[in-house]
């Protein structure tokens, strides 16, 4: 028999966690000292880059113990919160620190890339009016994305959860003189609180059932909980008391999915993925933040973090969203001509990719597409701003020259033949968007391999019950597989290649390419880097053979621990993913090259991506579907936000009318009371007071006229006083 | 025959001849004359008394023991006066009512 006390004992600290500690605590102290002594400091911008590297050393220190070590935990009392049974079973809170391989792989990649963008941000915010809140506040964002990483306890990842949503919040809205951008990051923090409900519903029948959110103790408590004629039992001693927790097998699907919905929004899944295009307000460094290493793949840790406590039905539907998103995603990417919104649908797509490979039990692939999927996004996102920025400095650079041209320097189809101009960022950004497309010899190629093989076998296994209806997933993954090969070459092509249309245009802009440049080296060498480490052999000899992959090899997909997906259903699906292999892998390559090349038909030649082509627009059913993300935006503001303002309006009515018409009422009764009242005090109270004194005055001015002050009077009074005693003596 | 009731009824027309004399005079020296008359009656009481208890003369005794004793009054009284006068510049009793509530 399990007992609770023994599950959340307090653990001691070690090296290893004090070092987790200080990765996380530092760029907190960074934020504080940036926030109140930001003037002060006359290198802000060094001090949170350099503790940023700091974190990311300390971080491979703790990553070279966990790797080739074993998991870390230390942990100790928070809060006790009274107790249960007559204070026999006591509530109580833990706080710690659980370093496994997967946490420690987290910590490096969240603080490298952290590191990467605080450098490239010092170039491409220089001169901002609130340059030292920016850094304060990417410090404080990836420091809370380390919390959630390294927390030991749901409640506690949940804790870091809101402060990630609320530093995104902050970033997104960084420029807040621009509506947009305040609008944006409104949107996005509400569709998160949208999704963090479902967390916390999740987190509440967890509690409910084991007394504890510790996740050690939840996977054991996990294991030793059985299901009972559709009842899901539980039995566990809490300070020697025997507890049996009993619901409804339900309430299991509904805590995963809950969870499951605090990812949806965090990792901008369908139906809640409409606030990261819109997120692109922000700047563009913070979107590779977001983007890669911290927001989003928050959402596809927690499910890492939870997956063995996940039932079938659950893992079905968390396939079929990743699915829907990976799908929808892509769809919509295909059209957008912000050069940034088309890397946002991309991430909704390719984050799409991940929830599904956790849904469909390929626990590892889905981490490993997370691990390269955050290189090889931050890079597109870099490379994108450095895109940005070369207009901006045009920009500027035609002001200067006398020619004011007004011009949305994120709008692709104003770019084109950019190749010529910044080769360098071409040839990065080439290899980065290899890596998106998933074609061979790329990191991204081995990872979404992996994850297609898994959703194929996983399909396999699970039709054999009859149900061909599986196989809808496997095909509309490959599907997106085409779809994402697709707009990444649409992308390159009209950016890249063909004629610069900016010229062609605007007539004033008459040989404007000539003075767009490569960004500086302060920018590049984050990109390079990011490039570098999308490579497929870094992380496999085999460019082919993504089992081969170190990341595969050492991370291991956990057993099950909610009883419905047996072991044999896990092997079953392990085994048709080594027989399915070679299948998916030519397959995926099919796919992604027939993508790249209709790209190329359709935009890679001069001739078909010209001014004409790109500035009419006969927009189809599809198109317009695509453009404007299934219209999803006005779908949510007609029944989402009219809906709650025609609420909002109708609480105003009864505000007004009903609520204020009863104080008002009340009020006047009050006022009639206090005027009776009123008179009641001057009439009755001070009225008997008054007569008081009137009488005790007049007594005074009667008593006060003997005192005349007449020596000869008062010898009148004592004779005659005299005289009636005298008087009564005599007559008594 | 003079009996004790006349001497009594002098006694008593002299105390109010006094008493009047008290009460109503303005000045204060003859207020002080008031107070003479009035020992006086009080002074007649004594030795009219005294008259008819022969064996005793307490009551002559006492008479003169108040003569001496008003003459010492009369030399304290006189001198207050003298004081308020030299205060007030005036000895008229209805001008000298400083003490009055």
């Amino acid at each position: 028999m399990l007992e609770l006390l023994e599950l959340i004992k307090p653990l001691p600290f070690q090296t290893i966690t004090i070092a987790a500690l200080l990765v996380v605590t530092m760029p907190v102290i960074v934020f504080l000292m940036l926030l109140f002594l930001g003037h002060k400091i006359k290198h802000a911008d060094w001090l949170a880059t350099c503790t940023m590297f700091l974190s990311f050393l300390i971080s491979l220190i703790v990553f070279k113990h966990v790797w080739w070590g074993e998991t870390v935990h230390s942990r100790f009392d928070w809060i006790s919160l009274g107790s249960l049974f007559n204070g026999h079973v006591p509530i109580r809170f833990t706080l710690g620190l659980r370093i496994d391989k997967l946490s420690a792989l987290m910590l490096v990649m969240v603080t490298f890339i952290s590191t990467l963008v605080h450098l490239y941000s010092q170039e491409y915010m220089k001169g901002d009016r609130q340059y030292v809140r920016y850094f304060a506040y990417l410090n404080t964002f990836t420091a809370s994305m380390l919390g959630i990483v390294v927390a030991d306890n749901l409640f506690v990842i949940f804790m870091f959860w809101e402060l990630v949503g609320l530093t995104s919040y902050l970033l997104i809205g960084f420029w807040y003189q621009k509506n947009a951008a305040i609008k944006a990051s409104k949107k996005a923090f509400l569709m998160n609180r949208i999704g963090d409900l479902g967390f916390l519903v999740g987190l509440m029948i967890f509690w409910a059932q084991f007394g504890s959110l510790d996740l050690d103790a939840l996977y054991q408590l996990m294991k030793h909980s059985f299901i009972q004629h559709g009842q899901w039992m539980v039995q566990y001693t809490a300070n020697g008391h025997l507890m049996t927790h009993t619901l409804h097998t339900g309430w299991l699907t509904v805590a995963g999915i809950g969870i499951f919905c605090g990812c949806i929004g965090k990792s901008a899944q369908f139906p809640l993925q409409i606030w990261l295009p819109d997120a692109m307000e922000g700047p563009t460094p913070v979107s590779a933040l977001i983007h890669a290493a911290t927001m989003v793949a928050a959402g596809v840790f927690l499910l890492a973090r939870v997956f063995v406590l996940l039932d079938v039905d659950t893992t079905i539907f968390i396939a079929v969203i990743g699915c829907i998103s990976a799908f929808s995603g892509a769809y919509a990417a295909v059209s957008q001509f912000d050069i940034k919104k088309i890397l946002a649908y991309s991430t909704i797509s390719q984050l799409g990719y991940m929830v599904m490979g956790m849904g469909v039990g390929a626990y590892d692939a889905s981490l490993f597409h997370l691990l390269t999927h955050a290189f090889f996004k931050a890079g597109l996102f870099l490379c994108v701003g450095a895109v940005i920025h070369a207009m901006h400095q045009l920009q500027h650079h035609l002001a200067e020259k006398g020619t004011e041209l007004h011009f949305d320097t994120q709008n692709v189809h104003l770019m084109g033949g950019l190749r010529k101009a910044m080769p360098k960022t071409f040839i990065l950004y080439l290899v980065l968007s290899w890596a998106a497309m998933g074609l061979p010899f790329s990191s991204g190629f081995l990872s979404k391999d992996a994850i297609l093989v898994g959703v194929w076998a996983w399909a396999e296994v699970m039709a054999q019950q009859g149900n061909w209806f599986f196989y809808l997933i496997p095909i509309v993954a490959f599907a997106t597989a085409f779809i994402t090969a697709f707009y990444m070459g649409r992308q390159l092509f009209i950016v890249f290649m063909g004629e610069f249309r900016l010229e062609k245009i605007y007539s004033e802009a008459k040989g404007a390419l000539h003075h767009v440049h490569d960004a500086s080296l302060k920018m590049l060498l984050p990109l390079a880097i990011l490039a570098f480490l999308s490579i497929g052999f870094l992380y496999s000899f085999n460019p082919f053979e993504t089992s081969d992959a170190w990341f595969m090899n050492a991370i291991t997909i956990p057993q099950s621990l909610a009883n419905q997906l047996t072991p044999d259903l896990q092997s079953q699906i392990a085994a048709a993913v080594t027989r399915l292999h070679f299948n998916g892998m030519v397959l995926s390559v099919l796919v992604a090259s027939l993508g790249l090349f209709l790209a190329y038909v359709r935009y890679g030649r001069a001739n078909k991506v010209s001014v004409k082509t790109l500035s009419v627009s006969p927009y189809s059913m599809a198109q317009k579907l695509s453009t404007n993300n299934f219209y999803l935006d006005s779908l949510y503001q007609k029944f989402g936000v009219n809906a709650m303002l025609s609420i909002a309006n109708f609480m105003a009515w009864i505000d007004v009318k009903v609520i204020d018409k009863t104080v008002n009422f009340i009020a006047i009764i009050n006022v009639v009371v206090a005027n009776i009242v009123a008179w009641f005090d001057s009439a009755v109270v001070d009225g008997s007071v008054g007569a008081v004194v009137y009488v005790s005055g007049r007594i005074g001015v009667m008593t006060q006229s003997f005192q005349s002050g007449k020596i000869q009077s008062y010898f009148i009074f004592v004779f005659s006083i005299l005289l009636l005693f005298l008087a009564i003596i005599l007559l008594m | 025959m003079i009996t004790l009731h006349h001497y009594l009824l002098i006694s008593a027309l002299l105390f109010c001849i006094g008493l009047f004399a008290v009460i109503t005079k303005r000045n204060a020296i003859m207020m002080l004359m008031g107070i003479e008359l009035m020992l006086n009656a009080a002074n007649i009481n004594l030795v009219v008394f005294s008259k008819f208890d022969a064996q005793m003369l307490q009551g002559q005794m006492f008479a003169l023991f108040v003569i001496v004793v008003a003459a010492s009054e009369a030399a304290v009284g006189l001198a207050i006066i003298l004081r308020v006068y030299g205060l007030f510049k005036t000895a008229n009793l209805d001008e000298i009512d400083q003490l009055k509530h």
